[in-house]
């Protein structure tokens, strides 16, 4: 509910900022830059095709229904709807690429401008003609991307203000924690015994999915970094490496698909010791890039994982003003628990993250997209 | 937020509102829709102004002028007063009494203007514009808005605060016009944005443009009831006589009012009796 009323008003913002202060302005080609259908694609984009929708019925709706527009009542709506949903759909090809991301919204704006016009003269209005479409629609086109550019750099910077404004850690159960789509996940092996248990994981649940503007925001520097690790059987990981990809400890099971029916990795706390991979989510799709640590897991007690600014990559553009630096954070990410006796991480685990993190010229945690060679060595 | 089964049975929703409402629209059963539009967007709109307004004409004008650019608006008022009562006048003097006899003019009085701002404009591909006065201002559908230069458009819808004004430029808009001089008949219509330049105007003239030059004035023709056009308003003058395609001539009319920066405006509004007389 929150999130509808969201969109009415980010759409309502945007239409009374549009008839009231950019129509006005005299601009070359006869045209203005429309900022809601710029906000709608933006909007559709990043945050998927619900949101798309929502923004643009509501966006359309007001435009519809605003002083000076004389078109059908629910023209735009349609339109505009129609726009933020493809959008939506689009931001699944986006894969944080910026140059697909320009396309899309080149081709989301493309549609909107090209619909309306093609709706204008389905349904008789007098000012859509085709001298009058051809002489507006490629400056409107070229305006929009312009300022649907814009809308993205403020959704990005907006965004990368409200994680830094609300450290909204909560507590993770290891139920949820495999099924979770999270930037940083660690099962732990003790976890087996604790079902449910108590709050391991401290983190949130990365928001910052697919098209996300906050991953969009650390795009130019770092592909997306999805740092997924899993305890696994330190026997069988260590002896022969291509078990790691197999069953019940493929990446792909880590939380990597929809974040729906995911198992959980085996965890085998009897045998002691743990291998973490690591990887961004399209090497794990391919060709799982692993980092293996072998350590030896100190008695039964869980590791904790401290926030690391979950949601975000670790580094890239978009790292806020104020968060530690990736290495900084990692020295952070993996420590005891704080409970008296054997509550140590493994050694080892918390030396390898180290030593990765603290590499220079790294902007991301791992880098496992164009790593992959260095990370097998490591392993 | 994936595209879920939720998201298309949202979506279908949405789409199946969005085409009943333009049914509806189509239909022309929107009149309470629109009004309650107007209404509340209207309103929201001019309380906007009322702050940003001001706020505006400080940067546009500077810290030390804005005194001046009161003074500058004040007398952008009185001008189009004055237009309006010429106009007025020289109709009066040419052929008000013939004109009365034939259409009945209740403009005998003169005409009150409602000064007004611009606050919004229309988006895309149509010409119109939302002045800051309303129905509570006295200003009611089809009454001619003008500036200092000359002929704006017809208001075709009122709000209580707000109300929207159908400039001459829009493809819709018809507007009875005579030609200076020869006194010929015709009406202009707006080009619909497909030129580029500026905005012009299309005269129709009955019978062959041979006798429209270029560079003749025009000024609006009376129509009954003053509406939707008051007579003798400037409208602009002849740039280019093409030829007419079979029984009317036409010709390019560039426009005296300009209307990429529309500011301040008057609507003219009869002096109703009861209410006094305005400015």
């Amino acid at each position: 509910m929150r999130h509808v009323v969201t969109c009415m008003v980010l759409a309502l913002v945007a239409v009374l900022l549009q008839v009231m202060l950019m129509d006005g302005v005299p601009l070359p080609g006869g045209s203005v830059p429309d900022i809601a259908l710029a906000l709608v694609v933006a909007l559709g984009l990043t945050q998927g095709p619900a949101t798309g929708m929502l923004t643009g019925f509501f966006a359309g709706l007001d435009l519809d229904l605003v002083s000076p527009a004389s078109h059908l009542i629910g023209e735009s709506a349609l339109i505009f709807c129609l726009v933020g949903y493809g959008c939506g759909r689009l931001a699944d090809w986006l894969d944080r690429s910026a140059l697909r991301l320009l396309a899309a919204a080149l081709i989301g704006v493309a549609a909107g401008e090209t619909l309306q016009a093609a709706v204008g003269m389905m349904v008789g209005d007098p000012g859509v003609t085709l001298p009058a479409v051809r002489h507006i629609l490629p400056a409107a086109v070229l305006y929009d991307v312009l300022l649907c550019s814009v809308v993205l750099s403020i959704a990005a910077l907006a965004s990368r203000l409200s994680v830094v404004r609300q450290p909204r850690a909560r507590p993770v159960r290891p139920a949820e924690l495999a099924g979770m789509r999270t930037t940083i996940g660690i099962a732990l092996p003790s976890s087996r015994g604790r079902a449910g248990g108590g709050p391991l994981a401290r983190m949130r649940p990365a928001r910052a999915e697919r098209g996300s503007v906050a991953a969009l925001a650390g795009m130019p520097a770092a592909r997306p970094v999805r740092l997924r690790a899993g305890i696994l059987d330190e026997g069988r990981a260590g002896s022969r490496p291509g078990d790691a990809r197999s069953s019940s400890s493929d990446p792909r099971s880590l939380g990597a698909g929809r974040g729906r029916t995911v198992r959980r990795p085996r965890l085998r706390p009897d045998r002691g010791g743990s291998a973490i991979r690591i990887g961004p989510r399209r090497a794990l799709r391919s060709r799982p890039a692993r980092l293996r640590l072998s350590g030896r897991r100190a008695g039964g007690a869980p590791l904790r994982v401290v926030p690391l600014r979950a949601g975000q990559p670790a580094g890239g553009l978009f790292r806020p003003a104020g968060a530690p630096r990736p290495s900084a954070a990692v020295r952070g990410a993996v420590e005891g628990d704080g409970e008296p006796a054997g509550a140590v991480a493994p050694r080892s685990v918390v030396r390898r993250l180290r030593r990765l993190a603290d590499h220079p010229g790294r902007p991301a945690l791992v880098h496992a997209g164009h790593d992959r060679r260095r990370l097998r060595q490591a392993g | 937020m994936h595209d879920t089964r939720r998201t298309r049975v949202v979506l279908s929703m949405l789409l199946t509102v969005a085409l009943a409402l333009i049914a509806t629209d189509y239909l022309g059963g929107s009149a309470p829709l629109r009004s309650i539009g107007g209404a509340v967007f209207g309103t929201a709109e001019r309380a906007i102004w009322s702050v940003t307004g001001p706020i505006a004409g400080f940067f546009e004008h500077g810290a030390g002028a804005a005194g001046s650019a009161r003074r500058v608006q004040a007398l952008e008022r009185q001008l189009i007063r004055l237009r309006a009562q010429l106009s007025n006048e020289q109709l009066t003097r040419t052929d008000h009494a013939q004109l009365a006899k034939l259409l009945r003019l209740s403009g005998q009085g003169g005409y009150r203007i409602v000064a007004a701002n611009v606050i919004a404009v229309g988006q895309g591909y149509e010409q119109a514009v939302t002045l800051d006065v309303g129905s509570r201002d006295g200003v009611r559908p089809e009454e001619t808005v003008l500036n200092a230069s000359g002929l704006v458009g017809t208001v075709t819808s009122v709000s209580p605060w707000t109300c929207t004004v159908l400039l001459a430029t829009d493809a819709t808009a018809v507007a009875g016009v005579r030609l200076v001089g020869s006194g010929q008949m015709g009406w202009v219509t707006g080009t619909a944005n497909s030129l580029s330049g500026p905005d012009l105007l299309r005269l129709h003239v009955l019978g062959s443009s041979g006798t429209v030059s270029t560079g003749q004035r025009l000024v609006t023709s009376a129509s009954i009831g003053n509406r939707p056009y008051v007579p003798g308003v400037p409208v602009g003058a002849v740039t280019q006589v093409g030829i007419g395609a079979g029984l009317t001539g036409t010709a390019l009319v560039h426009p005296f009012a300009d209307f990429t920066a529309l500011d301040v405006v008057g609507v003219v509004t009869p002096n109703r009796p009861g209410r006094g007389a305005g400015g």
